[in-house]
């Protein structure tokens, strides 16, 4: 008994020490070889200084107060954390409720479930922030939730993100209705009328059908893009589109919603006509958000899928923006994640080398200012230690 | 200073004068001009490692010369000359599995005898085009079915996209598959057993025909034994060597078989009902129509009617003198194996002229495949490897190579044998030893990963393998696990020329391919070059 008690001290001293390297102070400074900044670019001698979890001061050769722990990573490049717009991790199989088309209330924030497996795997990814959202088989979802991937339990959940609608076609089918696209159009048109009605209604919901939030729209097909544009207009509504992977071949459709886009998963299966759309909706002034879809695919297609963009001729800076800044505009968090500048959380990634060159490795994850991931040694041969 | 300056100038003059001497003679001959890359960082995958403003000549298909010195070379006539200085050349990578371009309609089914060649899309022009603006120059690719001895992989040469089939090489190897689940045996263990009993058939089978070719040999030989002593014999009587002259005897099928309708007796038009019925039973011998002559059997020996009726009348008269004794039961034709199609390449298999790659994730069914390997001594490959670094001793001891797919969790196809799944697979395998470390673009029909195949060993590169082992696993050791290691793979003075022209590192973001030459022919250039 008392043998299994000291073990039990151990465990606790261990782990202790594992995440208190930072987590104990209220300072800490962190001197790297460069950090990205907020427009993506790459800034060499770094120093950051984090108070109480968030970013007191960043930049090149800042002097460090006195009396402020120290951590060098003069080998390695600071980039945000990534930030992923449409997840469901920890959550998978438990977004849908088959009974109802319609679940205006609903909310993903009860879905969370902080200890799940799947966020050390976002972690492991460099993905600091998601959008918890239902699934695709509802017309109204419910409201997403915007969470953190580590760190305390106390400053996970930041609260609610965009609505979630869907008129993909599993939205849609013969035990329930609305039965189609149509149908589907029209439920929504009175919910809508009924909303902007009800002035009293302050719910989420309400709130997208007055024009005063944007709501994300899962596709997938041509076809409910195009109706949802003309949709989106008639009604005064603000829809972000998701996976609407045939997007560069509706681009006028795209940029009459006048909103960004959430694309991906990205793979590298993927033909050229899907992957290309994200540069295409750039150049033509349309910020993306890419997305990962975790844990249907792996976390880790967030950042490949950026890579895969630059390889299809998107720039460093706007493949950046389109895993950080952009879902955080999109999350409704922009001004607390997704970039390393004064004030902001202290979250960010500790790379090898480039943040977006998969040739660098994550070695570790700060949430908040607090170190919430370490990788292991990698693999090396036993001639390379002794050498 | 001034000697080694001069030094310099020695070996730079020196190594115009040889290369314009390789000009000099390419110019008169025919196929693809003389190209001559300078000023690139050359990777060559071979001994020469990686090589500062490199020169690269190409002539005839192959590439003619590597080395140094290329920014200084000054222009020749009739030559191309590419300023490549600030990029990157590697050959041209080889993507060891993959599933690129296979017609990805309907079911497919599992046998030694089905050809990955068979399932190609001919309209899947514009995916090769894409992995091969990627860099990507060859291609492994696999049949499709999921369970057992699936069929043979093909090796595709990205050269004239119009037509695949030219673009095929001539390696090949058998593919089976266990653990993936869904369409296989119901049970894991009868997936295994129907695995194991495939190999073990195919032995079967080998030793079978083996056996009955010795007895055929044995039985030959005691035939034309029994024959030359018949014939000089024969030769006293002169009425029938006229008839038949030994020189004419009747050639024998390739496995011995005694060709030709058998000889009538002279009589045969007048015999009565029972004289023919006792001569019939007094020829027949089992499996030949006597009236007919040999139905069954061989059809490509040469048929010589007649010929044989000295040699067939004398073995009787012989075996008669001998009184019936145990002689001529010896001499009965040993009886043919059945022929099996499918059990024929797995002997070719057996016999090592055909590799054999088993796709494989789980640690336990990787280590069921190198028991597979080693009992029946393969030249066997694992691929698919997902859960290899679970059984790390057991791949080490193996010494087979190991070829990876996809380094991050497929989505869409079945998820479950990529469970265990880590990217840092390829570098824990590398850390304890495994010497042959391919990494291809994996299993997905129609469209692969092929297009990003750099990007894929990039991420090895992330989780801790050298960049240098990356990119041998999608050039040389690639091709060593595709078996066309002699000709392609890296780039060396004699092989073919498959090159790859980067605007910067070839695992970078960034990198794009500027350019591409199959067999010295460019066929990729990037829009504004």
């Amino acid at each position: 008994m008392r043998n299994w008690q000291q073990q039990l001290a151990c465990v606790v001293v261990v782990v202790a020490a594992g995440i208190g390297a930072a987590g104990a102070q209220e300072r800490l400074a962190i001197r790297a070889g460069a950090y990205l900044d907020a427009e993506g670019k790459r800034v060499d001698n770094a120093v950051l200084i984090i108070n109480k979890g968030k970013i007191e001061d960043i930049g090149s050769d800042l002097s460090i107060p006195t009396g402020v722990t120290v951590l060098d990573r003069s080998h390695a490049v600071l980039g945000p954390g990534l930030v992923d717009p449409h997840v469901s991790l920890g959550a998978m199989g438990r977004t849908a409720e088959a009974a109802d088309a319609v679940e205006r209330d609903a909310d993903a924030a009860a879905l969370f479930n902080p200890n799940h497996a799947d966020f050390e795997k976002a972690l492991r990814a460099g993905v600091t922030t998601v959008v918890l959202a239902p699934s695709e088989t509802h017309l109204v979802g419910g409201v997403t939730a915007v969470v953190k991937t580590g760190g305390d339990n106390a400053g996970r959940m930041l609260g609610a993100g965009p609505m979630k609608l869907s008129l993909a076609q599993t939205a849609f089918n013969m035990s329930r209705t609305p039965t189609s696209l149509q149908g589907g159009l029209a439920e929504l048109r009175s919910m809508i009328a009924e909303a902007k009605d009800n002035r009293a209604d302050d719910s989420a919901f309400a709130k997208w059908a007055r024009g005063e939030s944007a709501a994300l729209v899962e596709l997938s097909d041509a076809a409910g893009l195009t109706a949802l544009a003309e949709f989106a207009k008639e009604q005064g509504v603000k829809c972000i589109t998701l996976h609407g992977n045939l997007a560069a071949e509706r681009l006028d459709a795209v940029t009459r919603l006048g909103q960004p886009v959430v694309l991906g998963t990205y793979e590298f299966s993927d033909p050229r006509r899907y992957t290309r759309a994200p540069a295409m909706l750039m150049d033509a002034g349309v910020p993306v958000a890419l997305t990962s879809n975790a844990p249907q695919y792996a976390a880790d297609w967030l950042r490949i899928g950026a890579v895969i963009e630059m390889q299809q001729g998107m720039s460093r800076t706007d493949a950046l923006k389109s895993v950080t800044t952009t879902p955080a505009t999109i999350a409704g968090v922009a001004d607390r994640v997704g970039a390393l500048a004064k004030g902001m959380d202290a979250d960010f990634v500790v790379y090898s080398g480039a943040p977006l060159d998969l040739r660098s490795r994550i070695l570790e994850v700060f949430i908040n200012g607090q170190r919430v991931y370490v990788a292991d040694e990698p693999p090396a041969k036993p001639e390379d230690d002794d050498a | 200073m001034r000697r080694t300056l001069i030094q310099a100038l020695t070996i730079l003059v020196t190594c115009v004068v040889v290369w314009s001497a390789d000009v000099a003679r390419a110019q008169d001959e025919k196929g693809p001009g003389v190209v001559i890359i300078r000023g690139a960082t050359v990777w060559t995958g071979a001994e020469q490692g990686t090589l500062e403003d490199g020169m690269i000549m190409l002539r005839k298909g192959k590439v003619s010369r590597v080395g140094s010195g290329g920014r200084a070379a000054p222009p020749m006539p009739g030559v191309e000359m590419i300023d490549a200085s600030g990029m990157y050349i590697t050959p041209g990578l080889i993507d060891a599995w993959t599933m690129l371009g296979l017609d990805p309609g309907g079911p497919v089914e599992a046998g030694a005898t089905q050809n990955a060649a068979d399932a190609l899309d001919c309209f899947a022009r514009d995916v090769f085009e894409d992995a091969r603006r990627a860099g990507v120059t060859s291609l492994c690719i696999e049949p499709p079915a999921i369970s057992g001895v699936v069929g043979t992989a093909v090796v595709v040469r990205l050269a004239d996209l119009s037509d695949l089939r030219s673009t095929m090489t001539d390696s090949t190897s058998l593919v089976a598959r266990l653990g993936l689940g869904v369409r296989g045996p119901i049970s894991r263990l009868g997936e295994i057993k129907a695995l194991h009993d495939a190999f073990e058939q195919g032995a079967a089978y080998r030793e079978s025909w083996d056996e009955y070719r010795e007895k055929l040999e044995e039985y030959e030989k005691k035939l034309k034994d029994g024959e030359t002593v018949k014939l000089k014999k024969e030769d006293d009587k002169p009425e029938e060597k006229a008839e038949a002259k030994p020189d004419e005897r009747p050639r024998r099928g390739p496995r011995g078989r005694r060709r030709g309708p058998r000889p009538r007796p002279s009589n045969f038009d007048s015999m009565s009902d029972s004289e023919l019925l006792a001569w019939l039973q007094d020829t027949h011998v089992p499996g030949e129509d006597p009236l007919e002559g040999e139905t069954h059997g061989d059809e490509d020996a040469p048929i010589a009617p007649e010929a044989e009726k000295p040699a067939k009348d004398a073995e009787k008269k012989d075996d008669g003198k001998k009184g019936g004794k145990k002689e001529g039961d010896e001499l009965t034709k040993p009886e043919r194996p059945a022929f099996d199609a499918n059990l024929e390449v797995v002997v070719r298999a057996l016999k090592r002229e055909l590799p054999v790659r088993f796709e494989a994730h789980r640690p336990g069914d990787i280590a069921f495949a190198l028991k597979i390997i080693s009992e029946f001594h393969l030249d066997g490959t694992i691929v698919g490897a997902t859960g290899a670094y679970l059984a790390k001793d057991r791949v080490v001891d193996a010494g087979v190579p190991i070829v990876f797919g996809q380094l991050t969790g497929a989505g869409g196809f079945d998820r479950s044998h990529t469970a265990e799944f880590d990217a840092e697979a390829p570098a824990a395998l590398a850390a304890v030893g495994v010497e042959s470390i391919v990494i291809g673009s994996g299993r997905k029909g129609g469209n692969s990963g092929a297009q990003y195949l750099a990007q894929n060993a990039a991420i090895a590169v992330g989780h801790g393998l050298s960049e240098d082992s990356a990119l041998r696993a999608i050039t040389i050791d690639a091709a060593k696990a595709c078996g066309i290691d002699e000709t392609l793979g890296s780039i060396e003075q004699g092989k073919l020329a498959d090159i790859v022209i980067w605007s910067g590192h070839p695992l970078a973001p960034d990198s794009v391919v500027e350019r591409v030459f199959v067999g010295g022919v460019e066929v990729y250039r990037r829009a504004g070059n």
